[in-house]
């Protein structure tokens, strides 16, 4: 694996986690909305 | 052991202030977060000293309550988020990549983002003690109502908080990607270091606490400022559910201090020990049933708010659960060094002030723990004595364990010795004399958070603080430890300790700007940690 190729995977990991990361906060807040 | 050749190929570096401003090195801001966390723990522990100040006496002496109550609660929040935190993250920053065989971390320039926010977020938390109204008081909990009568401090607090969380976030994603990404051919998730091993576990627990952090100061944001109820009765909403959502991130954040300080003990007992560490996997297992369990004991910290008793119950036994995998983890710390060659340098003496210290704090949190006997425990200097063992006996004891261990490789040179043992001692006594007494001020019922007290408690308080003074004045000896450490004395070699296994001791010391940039071959005394 070249190193190009590990960025991307390092960037998409970070990604999906950054997602789960900001989804949960949403998913908190919104839950106790209503 | 061979050094590695071609670590000293490119060794060229940023000059001047664009090193640290734009840095993308995971040494340079392993630096940086070490040296922002020393700062908050003077910044935090003057703090201290002026609650211990106060307390010295009974009486009003010196600040008024409100101050008072400002230290109290800025203290923890520096202590915690700006002092322990970072270290652990520091520490992360500069080994993880020498201790995987990675050339740095996975993103380097989310990594200065990350580090470079926590100076920001800390300037509007400090700023707030110079505003009118003073800075928040109402504790590091924030409970509404309470919190909610904060003045001009709120905004500030509430967006310090986001940044810290940001930050934090940041930081575990960049962990994770890095373990999971960038390990050198042959570095298996079970061969890694204990130390790497814990700080994933740790960085799964962040990016699951902070948003729920996140959220809690954000509803407590649009209930002051937008007319939102959330913990409001008025509004029909409950004040005790924010309890809820703050221990629901409360007590994993307890084992984010933790479980690096547990990562690295279990780097430093085997290597005073010469011997590797036992029960490898089992400590795996250990700390990621610590990280798990941490989720489900929340409420053990309001159990008299007027819970259901079934739920007191289930809060109970759960956190009974915690110390199985705990004691097994104290219990392969004493199996390692039981019957091995053990040498007492500074790092080996405070990891076995941990083991026993942390112990201590561990039964009283025991104690805590039990729904009966926490209705007389609960909001007196016990907690205060016990969390106290936990986080400064147990997590800084840690950290110092770490910084020693690693200092020689940081710098090039070792640290003194003789005087590095002197600050252990001192710290040794000092931090007993200064908790110790706590317990018994809490079981005799002095409440926390109080700026004056009944009499009666007179004699332990000043004990306490006399211990406090001490501890405060020996750690001013750590500073002048690193930086005479910093600025010359023995060179030392590639492997700073004899029995110090993994792959940060085959890069010379001071560990070169770059490391690592072709993976190395691992060989299986790289791997016998």
């Amino acid at each position: 694996m070249n190193n190009d190729d590990i960025s991307k995977k390092n960037r998409k990991l970070a990604f999906l986690l950054a997602i789960f990361a900001i989804s949960f906060y949403l998913a908190f807040v919104l839950m106790h909305s209503f | 052991m061979s050094t590695l050749a071609h670590d000293d190929h490119h060794d060229h570096k940023p000059t001047g202030l664009k090193r640290w401003f734009f840095s993308t090195n995971h040494k340079d801001i392993g630096s940086l977060y070490l040296i922002f966390a020393l700062t908050m723990f003077f910044v935090g522990g003057a703090m201290a000293m002026i609650i211990r100040a106060e307390l010295f006496q009974p009486g009003l002496q010196f600040v008024d309550p409100q101050f008072y109550n400002s230290m109290v609660t800025v203290h923890a929040l520096i202590m915690i988020f700006g002092a322990v935190m970072p270290a652990g993250v520091g520490l992360a920053n500069w080994m993880i990549p020498l201790m995987i065989g990675a050339p740095d971390m996975a993103l380097p320039r989310m990594n200065n983002m990350s580090f470079w926010i926590l100076p920001f977020a800390f300037a509007l938390l400090l700023s707030t003690l110079f505003m009118e109204g003073g800075g928040p008081a109402g504790g590091w909990t924030m409970y509404p109502p309470l919190v909610l009568q904060t003045g001009n401090a709120f905004p500030f607090l509430i967006f310090a908080i986001h940044f810290l969380g940001v930050s934090s976030i940041m930081g575990a994603i960049n962990i994770i990607a890095t373990v999971f990404n960038m390990r050198a051919p042959g570095m298996t998730l079970m061969k890694m270091p204990l130390f790497v091993w814990t700080w994933v576990i740790t960085s799964f627990l962040l990016i699951a606490a902070l948003p729920v952090l996140a959220g809690g100061v954000t509803m407590l944001l649009t209930d002051k400022y937008f007319g939102t109820s959330f913990f409001d009765a008025a509004g029909g909403g409950d004040p005790v559910l924010f309890q809820h959502i703050f221990w629901f991130f409360g007590h994993p954040e307890v084992y984010i201090l933790a479980l690096p300080a547990f990562g690295i003990v279990s780097q430093v007992i085997p290597a005073f020990s010469r011997k590797p560490l036992f029960g490898y996997a089992s400590m795996v297992y250990a700390t990621a049933s610590i990280a798990i369990l941490s989720f489900f004991v929340w409420a053990h910290h309001m159990f008299t708010v007027g819970l259901p008793i079934k739920g007191e119950l289930f809060f109970m036994y759960a956190t009974m659960l915690i110390a199985v995998p705990t004691g097994v983890k104290v219990f392969n710390w004493v199996a390692t060094m039981w019957k091995g060659a053990m040498t007492f340098e500074t790092p080996m003496l405070f990891s076995i002030a941990f083991v026993i210290l942390f112990t201590i704090g561990g039964f009283s949190g025991l104690m805590l723990g039990i729904t009966p006997v926490d209705f007389q425990y609960h909001d007196t200097y016990f907690v205060v004595a016990h969390f106290h063992y936990v986080l400064l006996t147990g997590a800084i004891f840690a950290l110092m364990s770490a910084a020693y261990y690693w200092l020689p490789k940081w710098t090039g040179y070792m640290y003194d010795e003789r005087l590095g043992k002197i600050h252990f001692w001192l710290s040794l006594i000092s931090s007993n004399v200064l908790f110790f007494p706590q317990h018994f001020l809490g079981l005799a019922g002095m409440p926390r958070r109080i700026p004056d007290y009944n009499i009666q408690f007179a004699d332990f308080n000043a004990i306490s603080s006399i211990g406090g003074f001490a501890y405060g004045i020996t750690q001013l000896l750590f500073v002048y430890i690193v930086i005479k450490c910093a600025l010359g004395g023995k060179k030392a070699k590639p492997r700073v300790w004899e029995g110090a296994k993994g792959l940060e001791w085959t890069v010379p010391s001071p560990a070169p700007f770059h490391t690592f940039e072709t993976p190395p071959k691992l060989t299986k005394e790289m791997l016998e940690h």
